[in-house]
């Protein structure tokens, strides 16, 4: 009997909950996805594309709560610059279409590729993804404890014919 | 009259979590995103954000995962309230945790379930803690501090062929965090009914530029739990345990780590065993302490490189000492790994490893246990490869196997094929069909226990109950070096689909076929201090003439040993369901069946005991209902409702189980909690079983108040 009772508690709660809320909100991104948002916004502050920019085509590749975060800079000034943002799949023809990547919740095989296709090409790269800037990426965001910081490579910089302020060299993590 | 007022209570408690739809998170994200976009970069770059393992990105991985996985999360550790391992991997669908003493859990998924449960690998940070002693987990040595467990990941169903033999009905990983995601200093204390007294301090720094470190010290005292008429049993628990680790990672990809821990225990767990040198009767010894220490050391380095691929070693140095009055049982193992990942085609990504581990085992002081080597070596050398091919960008292929070598029966060889399709961005199938083998213990291929099983009756018969009609029947258990592995074939499918970025379905079937399962059998040889006899009209063995041991006082003993002597199928269902309600309300929902069909290969004595055996050690139905709650004001509730369908052969009846914690946050660095486990179920039986000589006691109704603080 206390068992039949406590089941039917338990059935009751469960009813209870799928009815009760019809308030669908989105999947609520993290304070960390906010912050790397934000990051990626400034970044593009102190970059410089071969050619003059009217706007500057923000590619997302891969998908997580972070994405509506990026979506929020759409339409925002970027040195005079605007910045529009879309989701793009890996197999899109990224060297067309962007001017900056970022890519994020993608296996290594998918990050390598798509790096491999921007190489040499004025498309800044950036990621979250664990030792980005060791695998051909420009700029990779890390953790250090409870701080988000980002790390600049050098060498693919150069490749891509893109330019970076000192005064963001100074903030970053240099790679060589 | 208890029962209507807990209803009242519960009602009250739900209706008034349900009515305040709108209120507003207890504010973890305290800047707003305009704020944020008007900070400077150097601001962004030193703002303190906490490393709560973004639970989306988690699952986008899991999405496309060919396998049943699930994952515990820190966050669902903490707000669970739960203070060991085993107490977390209840909220897992399909995983069996049953508790027989304060500190002895039975443990299994998709069948098997028991205090041996030899199929189910366990790592912890890449460590196995499995025995090779007895082919299970010595669950009460396996502890970390829990707020530094970054998650537990959980693979339902065989992994052998990626972790190794004996992963043939799941995986379970414990991983910890990255030290620098565990800076400055925490303290967790506090006490309570069952948990009378604990406390835990962390602290973590830097070391250099690229380092972090941290170390802990984590103390617990546990009363011990219910006997069944009501009184205190006499299992309470002690463990001590420190540990440090360091983690090295340069952005030109480099990672290395050590990490290390000791711990000193001890519990009294409750035997009853015969007493073979003295009173000739079952003695149940309740007082007798039984001491545990160990420690491990783990190194570890990664190297990636630019072309994606990358290398680690991986080494590990592990002692265990155990002071039972059955055996006194040390143990060290060393064990090396290395691991290589390339991408040599735009679409193949393959792993491959070998791995050596070698263990020394000493065993002395055995009562009630013989083995004929007191001291052994064994030696394991395996070889892995996976091939994760891309064939569309809808479907992938993932091909592996492993190579095993070990000195019980030598070569195995554990293949595995899954597919994946991914049939939208948000809906995924997979299948697998797999081998894994079970590979045979110490103690099944060489250790005889005697006098700690005992045949009822029903069993033996009238005829030789009134030759004996006071003593026990005694059965003895005998290893034997020829036994073979257990084969499993294993066929999988799953079905995954994220809705609206907020509620997630997740399904599993599975159909599994096992050859050759242990069983014991008639052994037809007595044992010494036992004399083969056919005067009392059938072949028995007796224990040794004394003056008093004659019928009706007669002690028999019943000696078996152990055949690969059974096949088994077994299929089910299990459906995971998570609903982010909306920003302050999460609820997880599981539920699981299983269905198990057992045949022995000879129709021999005990051939019905041991089909029974096997079909009724699990429950059918299992479910979890867990609800979070972020208040206002900081206040946290989280409820956890857990259905157990009942374990026949453990006579163990149905039921469901309550828990809850209420919490308050003062600022950001302060905590303080109530936590109520199994409420209004004064005591529960959760397990019995009669192969080890543990006696069984009850889990009891309790409470603990606990304090964080972070600095």
């Amino acid at each position: 009997m206390p068992i039949l009772k406590r089941t039917y508690i338990a059935l009751t709660v469960i009813l209870l909950t799928f009815f009760s809320a019809s308030l669908l909100a989105a999947n609520p991104a993290t304070k960390a996805d906010k912050v790397k948002a934000a990051i990626v916004y400034k970044l593009t502050k102190f970059i410089t594309w071969p050619e003059k920019k009217q706007t500057l085509a923000l590619c997302i590749i891969g998908s997580g709560s972070i994405n509506n975060e990026l979506l929020k800079i759409n339409h925002k000034f970027s040195m005079g610059r605007r910045i529009s943002v879309t989701h793009k799949k890996y197999t899109a023809p990224l060297e067309k279409l962007c001017d900056l990547t970022f890519i994020h919740n993608t296996d290594t095989q998918t990050m390598v590729g798509i790096l491999h296709r921007l190489q040499n090409k004025p498309v800044l790269t950036i990621s979250d993804n664990a030792n980005f800037t060791s695998q051909g990426g420009i700029i990779g965001l890390f953790r250090t404890g409870s701080k988000i910081r980002f790390a600049i490579s050098q060498s693919a910089t150069k490749n891509s014919g893109l330019s970076i302020s000192n005064q963001l060299m100074g903030l970053a993590k240099v790679i060589k | 009259m208890k029962q209507p007022y807990n209803s009242l209570l519960l009602a009250g408690i739900f209706s008034s979590l349900i009515i305040p739809v709108n209120l507003q998170a207890g504010s973890d994200i305290d800047v707003s995103y305009d704020t944020l976009l008007d900070l400077s970069l150097e601001e962004l770059i030193s703002l303190d954000v906490p490393d709560v393992t973004s639970v989306s990105k988690r699952k986008q991985r899991l999405m496309d995962s060919p396998a049943a996985v699930y994952v515990i999360t820190n966050e669902d550790i903490q707000r669970s309230g739960v203070t060991s391992i085993p107490e977390a991997l209840r909220m897992v669908p399909g995983m069996q945790v049953a508790r027989l003493n304060g500190n002895t859990w039975s443990i299994s998924t998709r069948g098997f379930n028991y205090i041996f449960a030899n199929k189910l690998l366990v790592l912890i940070d890449g460590r196995t803690v499995y025995s090779p002693l007895f082919s299970g987990v010595n669950w009460d040595v396996q502890d970390t501090m829990l707020e530094d467990v970054a998650r537990i990941e959980v693979i339902r169903g065989p992994g052998a062929a990626l972790w190794g033999a004996n992963a043939v009905n799941g995986v379970i990983n414990v991983i910890t965090k990255y030290a620098a995601d565990t800076q400055g200093g925490l303290l967790s204390t506090g006490f309570g009914s069952e948990e009378k007294a604990f406390s835990a301090y962390r602290y973590g720094g830097e070391l250099g530029d690229d380092g972090h470190y941290r170390a802990f010290f984590k103390t617990f005292n546990r009363d011990g739990m219910a006997n069944p008429d009501g009184s205190g049993a006499n299992d309470g628990w002690k463990i001590n345990r420190t540990g440090l680790r360091a983690d090295w990672r340069t952005e030109t990809g480099t990672e290395a780590s050590i990490q290390g821990e000791i711990y000193d225990g001890t519990t009294s767990p409750p035997l009853t065993l015969f007493n073979y040198n003295g009173t000739l009767e079952k003695d149940t010894i309740a007082d007798l302490s039984r001491d545990q220490q160990g420690g491990h050391l783990i190194g570890n380095y990664k190297q990636y490189y630019s072309d994606g691929s990358n290398f680690s070693v991986k080494g590990y140095y592990d002692r265990y000492e155990n002071y039972d009055y059955r055996v006194t049982e040390k143990r060290d193992i060393g064990d090396i790994e290395f691991q290589h990942q390339i991408l040599p085609w735009d679409n193949h990504d393959i792993i491959w490893g070998l791995g050596y581990r070698l263990t020394k085992y000493n065993l002395s002081d055995m009562n009630n246990i013989t083995m004929p080597q007191t001291s052994r070596t064994d030696e394991l050398y395996s070889a892995f490869i996976q091939d994760h091919i891309t064939l569309s960008p809808d479907w992938s292929l993932a091909l592996s196997t492993r190579f095993e070598h070990n000195d019980f029966t030598s070569y195995e060889f554990q293949p595995n094929a899954k597919v994946t399709w991914k049939a939208t961005e948000n809906r995924t199938f997979w299948g697998s069909l797999s081998r894994a083998v079970k590979t045979p213990s110490i103690s099944e291929t060489a250790v005889t226990t005697r006098g700690i099983n005992f045949l009822g009756d029903d069993i033996v018969g009238s005829q030789l109950a009134t030759l004996s009609q006071n003593g026990p029947f005694l059965m003895s258990i005998s290893g034997n070096e020829s036994l073979e592995s257990e084969e499993l074939t294993a066929l999988e499918f799953g079905y995954r689909e994220l809705f609206n970025n907020s509620f997630r379905i997740d399904v599993t079937a599975f159909y599994n076929q096992y050859r050759d399962i242990m069983a014991y059998v008639n052994a037809n040889t007595c044992l010494p201090g036992t004399s083969w006899t056919e005067n009392y009209g059938t072949p028995l063995c007796v224990l040794d003439e004394n003056p008093s041991l004659v019928p009706p006082n007669l002690i028999i003993e019943f000696p078996t040993t152990l055949v690969n002597g059974l096949d088994a199928k077994t299929y089910g269902l299990e459906v995971v369901a998570d609903w982010q309600v909306n920003d302050w309300w999460k609820l997880q929902a599981n539920f699981s069946t299983f269905q198990i069909d057992a045949l022995a290969h000879e129709n021999e004595r005990y051939r019905k005991e041991n089909e029974i055996l096997i079909e009724e050690l699990s429950a059918t139905n299992t479910a979890n209902l867990r609800s979070s709650m972020n208040l206002p004001n900081q206040w946290y509730l989280d409820l956890w409702v857990r259905y157990m369908d009942n374990l026949t052969n453990a006579g163990v009846g149905a039921y469901t189980a309550l828990d809850m914690r209420i919490a308050k946050k003062f600022g950001k660095d302060f905590e303080i909690s109530l936590v109520g486990q199994n409420l209004f179920d004064k005591q529960r039986l959760e397990f019995s079983e009669i192969f080890s000589g543990l006696g069984t006691t009850e889990v009891e109704e309790s409470w603990y108040l606990q304090l964080r603080w972070q600095h």
